[in-house]
């Protein structure tokens, strides 16, 4: 048996008795320091933030059965894992966090001078911009990384259609302030 | 309708074409660092404890242990209690192998070789092509042996002791021993003899072995034709059903009828 070849294939031995340890080892290798990442940017501790995702997966577990295979089991995995976090109250901040960054620009920018790798630069960047708008760079992580479309990302922040374009336009601005100050490296 | 914004998450998802070149740039840079951010390396403990706790609320079934014979080490011990198990029996170094092969065995085997003799004697006759294989390995030797008497003690116990053997080795090479043919006459002296004439004279018939006393031949006819000379000597003594096969020996016994 080879599940490594999605995740759609992935969640549905999710359901099957016998496939579901395996199937359950390498979502958890593929997935759950990614969720601890997105829920420790959003200010859980290490603790909690473990236990949210094992409240994931077993939320997963739980709707496996329901889940149709349509070549978006990713975006399925983020929903009902954004849905157990949401249910559980234990990270609060997710749905209502405002597109205004705890940091300021001109801090992000001063370190950048640091490095002068186009690539470190960015990455150094965005990781600024993951820390200071979680939401928003989570939702560049599931369209870099996941390869959602938008209107995936816009399900799984769960706002509506308008809400989620204005969502969208001030994450790419923010995003190209951060990177400002890269784009100059680009060249050299 | 997309927006621009849309367009450019798409892009960056692969989904779409960016806008130009230096978006391509842009998009590919923060692909990497991305995926650089999202270290997705294995938490083995986490892992475990995500494991026992879906076990705990059962949504996964529980591992069973491997069986112990799985384990490298006690495979390898068992293979090599086997190994010196195989090596003992074959060698017969067992300490109390010796005298069961010695003293013990004699007059048990003995006593089974007469046993069966009494009860083929008491036994229905049956009909002597049923085993030809264990005709075909009987040891001629060693019943001519144990009929005729010892020479003297001395020699009789190592040759019993030898005949014990070859009678162990008969009985795990041929269960079943040639069965007597038991004939009751109303004057099986009279017919002893006609049995014996018959074979004396008759070419093809050969006496393998003879008990005067027990009026008991073992006898074998080499072709059809002497085959059928015995047969219907065996019709006119009322034993039309003995069937015969050329080559393959036979024991008549002869008794009175009571």
């Amino acid at each position: 048996m080879n599940l490594h070849s999605d995740d759609d294939v992935l969640v549905v031995a999710l359901a099957d008795l016998e496939r579901a340890r395996e199937a359950c080892v390498i979502l958890h290798r593929r997935y759950a320091r990614r969720f601890m990442n997105y829920l420790r940017r959003r200010g859980l501790d290490h603790a909690a933030a473990e236990d949210a995702v094992q409240d994931a997966f077993v939320r997963l577990l739980q709707k496996a059965s329901g889940f149709q295979p349509q070549g978006q089991g990713r975006a399925w995995i983020w929903r009902v894992a954004r849905s157990a976090w949401l249910d559980n109250l234990r990270v609060s901040r997710l749905a209502t966090e405002p597109l205004q960054g705890a940091h300021e620009q001109a801090a992000a920018v001063a370190d950048v001078a640091v490095t002068s790798n186009y690539q470190d630069c960015v990455h150094g960047q965005l990781a600024r911009f993951s820390e200071a708008y979680p939401e928003a760079g989570q939702a560049i992580v599931w369209a870099a990384v996941d390869g959602l479309k938008s209107t995936q990302i816009a399900e799984l922040i769960g706002r509506s259609a308008g809400a989620t374009r204005e969502f969208l336009s001030q994450t790419r601005k923010r995003l190209r302030e951060y990177l400002e100050p890269c784009l100059g490296l680009e060249s050299s | 309708m997309h927006s621009d914004d849309e367009t450019w998450f798409d892009a960056l998802a692969g989904h779409a074409e960016p806008a130009d070149a230096a978006d391509a740039a842009l998009q590919q840079a923060v692909r990497r660092a991305a995926v650089q951010l999202e270290d997705s390396a294995a938490d083995a403990l986490a892992e475990r404890r995500l494991l026992a706790r879906l076990e705990r609320e059962g949504l996964l079934s529980p591992v069973r242990p491997a069986p112990r014979w799985r384990a490298p080490r006690l495979a390898q011990v068992a293979v090599i209690v086997l190994c010196v198990g195989v090596v003992v029996q074959i060698s017969g170094v067992l300490p109390d192998a010796a005298p069961l092969r010695s003293q013990d065995a004699e007059p048990v085997a003995i006593q089974a070789h007469d046993s069966a003799e009494e009860l083929v004697a008491q036994s229905a006759p049956a009909p002597a092509a049923e085993a030809p294989q264990a005709r075909a390995f009987s040891p001629e030797s060693a019943r001519k042996s144990a009929a005729a008497p010892p020479a003297s003690a001395d020699v009789a116990a190592p040759m019993a002791g030898a005949m014990a053997q070859t009678e162990r080795r008969e009985a795990f090479a041929a269960p079943r021993a040639e069965p007597d043919v038991v004939l009751r006459l109303n004057n099986p002296a009279a017919r002893w003899q006609e049995l014996l004439s018959l074979v004396d004279k008759h070419e093809g018939l050969d006496a393998l072995s003879r008990d005067d006393a027990q009026k008991r031949l073992r006898l074998r006819c080499a072709h059809r034709q002497a085959c059928q000379a015995l047969k219907d000597w065996l019709q006119s003594v009322g034993e039309a059903e003995q069937p015969l096969v050329p080559g393959q020996p036979l024991v008549l016994r002869l008794e009175a009828r009571e």
